[in-house]
């Protein structure tokens, strides 16, 4: 079953149209890339998954259940229980790293112990157990990456959205962290929809790439 | 702009002015102190909540609230008074137009524009994915608000509330108008004593004005010096 389906989405920015009457269908557990040069809709389709925007016409299904339709948002981000990696990142300066993951856990009610146990597990897991007390600003651009990473996963989203995550990386730390991600996913085996325009990024991470240009998907 | 300040100093002289200042007006400073704060505490919650709006595009006709607020606060103070007067003295509103609330009200009608246009200005500093990053991690609109919005926009919010609490300090043209009996700010208490009050008297109010003022300001000045210094340590 598809985990997430757009059906005939079309979105527009003012007068400008940026996707075109687009239709797919996400298979669970794949790692699903759309690559495309910049302004080519990408984007926009990761914001719709992830609610912060609505499809002007067409509408968005996440595991069968309808979240969007023809300009209206049916269930917001927060219930949508989708997790997001930014381009900018997004780690909150003004909380530690600990903070930041346990964030969404304390939004969600989970008891301090729980919280405190799941924390560990997933700064074992990205290797950043030693940075716990740590601000964002006092990280690398690696290890900032990890933490981005790490706030998203601790929640266990079904799907993990990643926008260009990448993006502000040199090559080197980009090849080792596209590994890095490549492995987690197996490991945890969600779902994964990520951004880039870059194709050897794309080849690297994908189970299954999808091409776009000027709104639509070519092949 | 130093000199007139140097001159009130000057014409105050000594305590024995300081004292029967206190002695006359000790009250309203007091309720001058207490209706700024409550008045820049509302302002900073309405300014707030109504530059959030505007930032956000999310309430329609946002163009229309700001412009309104900025035009009231462009207008002089007795228009804004009067336009009280006439809205709120009916025996039903009573309950608010003979208590201080009304002062309140017209603080909040006058000066919203301020905290509103501040928090536009301190928002439009904050990337959106700070907010959407607490969204995709559950976290509903008052948490998101608390927790990761207003701390990262403090400063603007600081800034806000200390220029809240200065103009609801100063305002004097509303507050003439509608203050209830017996509920006079201190601006208003020094121009009904300057028609007959000494000198030195009207200037020694005048300092305790001007302390007043920079009170606020001194105390957080004082606080952040404090805590750099504990950072630093």
């Amino acid at each position: 079953m598809s985990i997430v389906e757009l059906e005939s989405v079309s979105k527009w920015y003012g007068t400008e149209q940026v996707l075109y009457g687009l239709s797919l269908e996400i298979v669970a557990g794949e790692r699903v890339v759309f690559l495309g040069p910049s302004g080519c809709g990408k984007s926009t389709i990761l914001r719709l998954i992830a609610g912060f925007i609505a499809p002007d016409k067409g509408g968005i299904y996440l595991s069968g259940e309808i979240v969007s339709r023809d300009g209206c948002i049916i269930r917001p981000p927060e219930e949508r229980g989708v997790g997001m990696v930014f381009q900018d990142l997004a780690l909150w300066p003004h909380l530690s790293v600990k903070g930041n993951i346990e964030f969404g856990l304390k939004a969600k009610g989970m008891e301090k112990n729980d919280r405190q146990r799941r924390i560990e597990a997933m700064l074992e897991l990205v290797g950043m157990i030693a940075y716990a007390h740590r601000k964002p600003g006092e990280l690398s651009g690696g290890q900032q990456q990890r933490v981005a990473l790490a706030r998203a996963l601790v929640l266990e989203p079904k799907v993990l959205l990643m926008d260009e995550p990448l993006f502000n990386l040199d090559l080197e730390l980009n090849v080792r962290l596209r590994r890095e991600i490549v492995e987690l996913q197996e490991k945890l085996g969600f779902t994964m929809v990520y951004v880039t325009h870059d194709k050897d990024e794309a080849i690297e991470v994908a189970t299954c790439v999808v091409t776009m240009k000027n709104g639509r998907l070519t092949d | 702009m130093v000199v007139p300040i140097l001159t009130l100093f000057i014409q105050a002289g000594g305590i024995d002015a300081y004292a029967e200042a206190l002695r006359r007006a000790g009250a309203s400073l007091q309720r001058s102190l207490v209706y700024s704060v409550i008045g820049a505490t509302l302002l900073s919650i309405t300014g707030f909540f109504i530059g959030y709006l505007i930032h956000t595009r999310a309430l329609c006709g946002w163009r229309l609230v700001d412009s309104l607020t900025i035009l009231v606060f462009a207008l002089p103070g007795t228009v804004v008074g009067i336009g009280l007067v006439s809205l709120w003295n009916t025996p039903w509103t009573n309950f608010i137009y003979a208590t201080p609330m009304i002062i309140l009200l017209g603080y909040l009608a006058k000066y919203t524009a301020l905290t509103s246009r501040i928090t536009v200005t301190t928002l439009a500093q904050i990337p959106p994915s700070m907010e959407e990053a607490a969204q995709v991690a559950g976290a509903g609109w008052f948490r998101r608000m608390g927790l990761i919005v207003a701390p990262l926009a403090r400063r603007g919010l600081i800034t806000g509330w200390l220029v809240g609490y200065v103009f609801s300090l100063r305002d004097t043209a509303i507050t003439m108008l509608v203050y209830p009996a017996g509920y006079e700010t201190l601006p208003v208490r020094i121009f009904t004593l300057m028609a007959n009050g000494s000198a030195p008297l009207i200037a020694a109010l005048c300092v305790i004005m001007i302390a007043a003022t920079l009170l606020p300001a001194g105390i957080l000045g004082v606080l952040s010096v404090g805590m750099t210094k504990e950072v630093r340590a």
